[in-house]
């Protein structure tokens, strides 16, 4: 199993392995433009596209996978197979492009730190739990599907979704700190996530700009939160020390979606006449 | 061939068709509901009246001229990749429609649909930058995402996608490696012209003592102008000033008697800047179509 599977995605291996390192030398050059950065969070899509889709598809359109499962090895032990040699591939990949990115921001003077939204899932852990969940969603698009563009419609569909799910409920794995506004200020450390911002009442209770904004949507929210009595600004955050608290949790988060995508792909495999 | 091409690439066109309906729908209530979240608010303060409604789409359609990409991968690719994979060009190409008709038919009925689709999405959000009139976010021309899912360029980039889909298909003759080829080469060039846009003309220079220019100019550099009249680059500290700490920067700058100097493209050259970047593309198109005509029409089967 571990030389078929060697030799059937073979391509694709080497293909991302030219593709982190060339990120790797344009890092260490310091010429990527901003606009690169910015899609790193997309990056991962490929990986559903190029390595999750195609692994049973292909033997679906092409008709190999009559051939492919009726051999010695079962059908069970083949998508075993290939889901975990190709997600210990993936997964390293993931692990290489995370320390890449971790080096990058250690040495080069951009204003993201690794805590930042635009970064925060490009490094540590995180960008191998995208790849495992993003490659486990094209595989179980495409065992669910069995065609080539429709599975991969649907993964990248899913796999946008996710992202901007994700993102916006980052600030919400566990209750944030919260600054209020004094003489001096708001006092936000640096490197920390940076949640919800707000006004804040004499009570204690808390009211997003969001919120503001809809309640007086014509006047100026700061003038008319303080004649409702929110007199004082708040910025909710997470120090920088729950980096690895927050990579973590995300990685748990995208490994069950992982899990539960492998578990669809093989049962369809498994289960479905050949 | 109107009727082969609709059944074979029509699940293709309806998604798209129906998801820029969608996006239009949601875009005009959006926007219905700006006019009516603006009027009677005074003029200096609709900037922050709008912030957050701007800002939550925003976030969103910063991502449209990313979009093309799709139709690339799912419109343009499969024309060709599909039959020469499927081995059906075998078919195809021996009917009493010759091969030239065939592609004729192919490229220019689904790259007009592309273009008129890509078109419409520009239309669309234009009106709804229009909504906020009077106001820095109307920007479409500072603003790169803006620039490229706006006006005739938006048409050009979806039409451009579909042609390197399409040629990448014909040449690589499979799916998969003509799917990795267009989303490198379309990355590729999307960096660089994103990069080559504020070349597209020399830029104006303006002396001012506010940061202010008037909205919708494309900044392209700035400087700090000394009483001496040397010029020092914006990314640079001022000679005088260097040793000053974050705080006391500016004001150092300003008791040393520099001025600030702005490198910039005038609103009024947006449709020149359309065009030229329309006329890179359509070329890059057509340069893409040699390939394919010669796969389709020319190479024994």
């Amino acid at each position: 199993m571990l030389w078929l599977t060697w030799r059937q995605h073979r391509t694709q291996a080497l293909a991302t392995a030219v593709l982190i390192a060339g990120v790797w030398v344009l890092l260490l050059l310091d010429s990527v433009p901003m606009d690169l950065i910015k899609m790193l969070p997309f990056a991962p899509v490929l990986i559903g596209l190029f390595w999750g889709v195609p692994l049973v598809v292909k033997e679906f359109e092409r008709g190999t996978s009559q051939l492919v499962w009726t051999q010695s090895v079962r059908r069970s032990r083949w998508i075993v197979g290939k889901l975990a040699g190709l997600g210990v591939a993936v997964a390293l990949a993931g692990l290489a492009l995370g320390a890449i990115v971790t080096g990058w921001i250690g040495t080069s003077d951009t204003p993201m730190g690794r805590f930042s939204g635009e970064l925060f899932g490009s490094t540590g852990v995180a960008p191998s739990a995208w790849f495992l969940a993003v490659f486990a969603l094209g595989a179980a698009a495409g065992a669910v599907l069995r065609r080539m563009l429709p599975a991969m419609a649907v993964t990248v569909v899913v796999f946008v979704a996710l992202v901007f799910g994700v993102s916006f409920s980052r600030e919400y794995y566990v209750a944030p700190v919260v600054a209020l506004e004094t003489s001096a200020g708001i006092d936000v450390p640096a490197d920390a996530l940076v949640g919800d911002t707000g006004v804040v009442n004499a009570a204690g209770e808390r009211l997003t700009w969001h919120d503001a904004f809809s309640l007086c949507a014509d006047a100026n929210p700061v003038d008319c939160m303080a004649d409702r009595g929110y007199g004082q600004e708040f910025v909710a955050y997470h120090p920088a020390d729950r980096y690895w608290r927050f990579q973590w949790t995300e990685a748990a988060l995208l490994l069950v979606f992982a899990a539960a995508c492998a578990a669809v792909t093989a049962h369809r495999v498994v289960r479905r006449p050949i | 061939m109107l009727w082969l091409t609709w059944r074979q690439h029509r699940a293709q066109v309806l998604i798209t068709f129906s998801m820029l309906l969608a996006l239009g729908v949601f875009l005009l209530i959006h926007g219905l509901g700006t006019v009516s979240a603006g009027t009677g608010v005074p003029a200096d303060r609709l900037e922050e009246a709008f912030s957050h409604r701007f800002r939550s789409v925003y976030f969103f359609l910063s991502w449209v001229p990313i979009v093309p990409l799709l139709i690339g991968v799912f419109w343009g690719a499969p024309v060709l990749a599909r039959e020469l994979e499927k081995g059906t060009h075998k078919l195809a190409w021996t009917q009493s429609v010759t091969r030239r008709q065939w592609l004729v038919a192919k490229l220019g009925l689904l790259g007009l649909a592309a273009a008129l689709a890509g078109l419409g999405l520009g239309l669309m959000i234009s009106a709804w930058l229009s909504t906020f009139d009077g106001t820095k976010y109307t920007d479409k021309f500072g603003d790169s995402a803006m620039f490229g899912a706006t006006g005739v360029v938006a048409g050009a980039w979806w039409l451009f996608a579909f042609m390197l889909g399409t040629a990448a298909g014909g040449v690589l003759r499979r799916m998969l490696p003509a799917f990795a080829v267009t989303i490198a080469v379309f990355v590729l060039l999307m960096i660089a012209l994103f990069s080559a846009r504020e070349d597209y003309a020399e830029p104006l220079r303006k002396v001012v003592d506010h940061q202010t220019l008037a909205v919708g100019s494309y900044i392209t550099g700035s400087a700090s102008l000394s009483p001496a009249g040397v010029e020092v680059p914006g990314d640079a500290p001022v000679p005088e000033c260097a040793s000053e700490g974050r705080d006391t920067y500016l004001t150092c700058v300003s008791e040393a008697g520099y001025e600030s100097v702005f490198y910039y493209q005038p609103a009024d050259r947006y449709w020149r800047f359309q065009w030229t970047e329309t006329g890179i593309l359509l070329l890059a198109t057509v340069a893409l179509a040699g390939p394919v005509v010669y796969r389709v029409a020319r190479r024994p089967i």
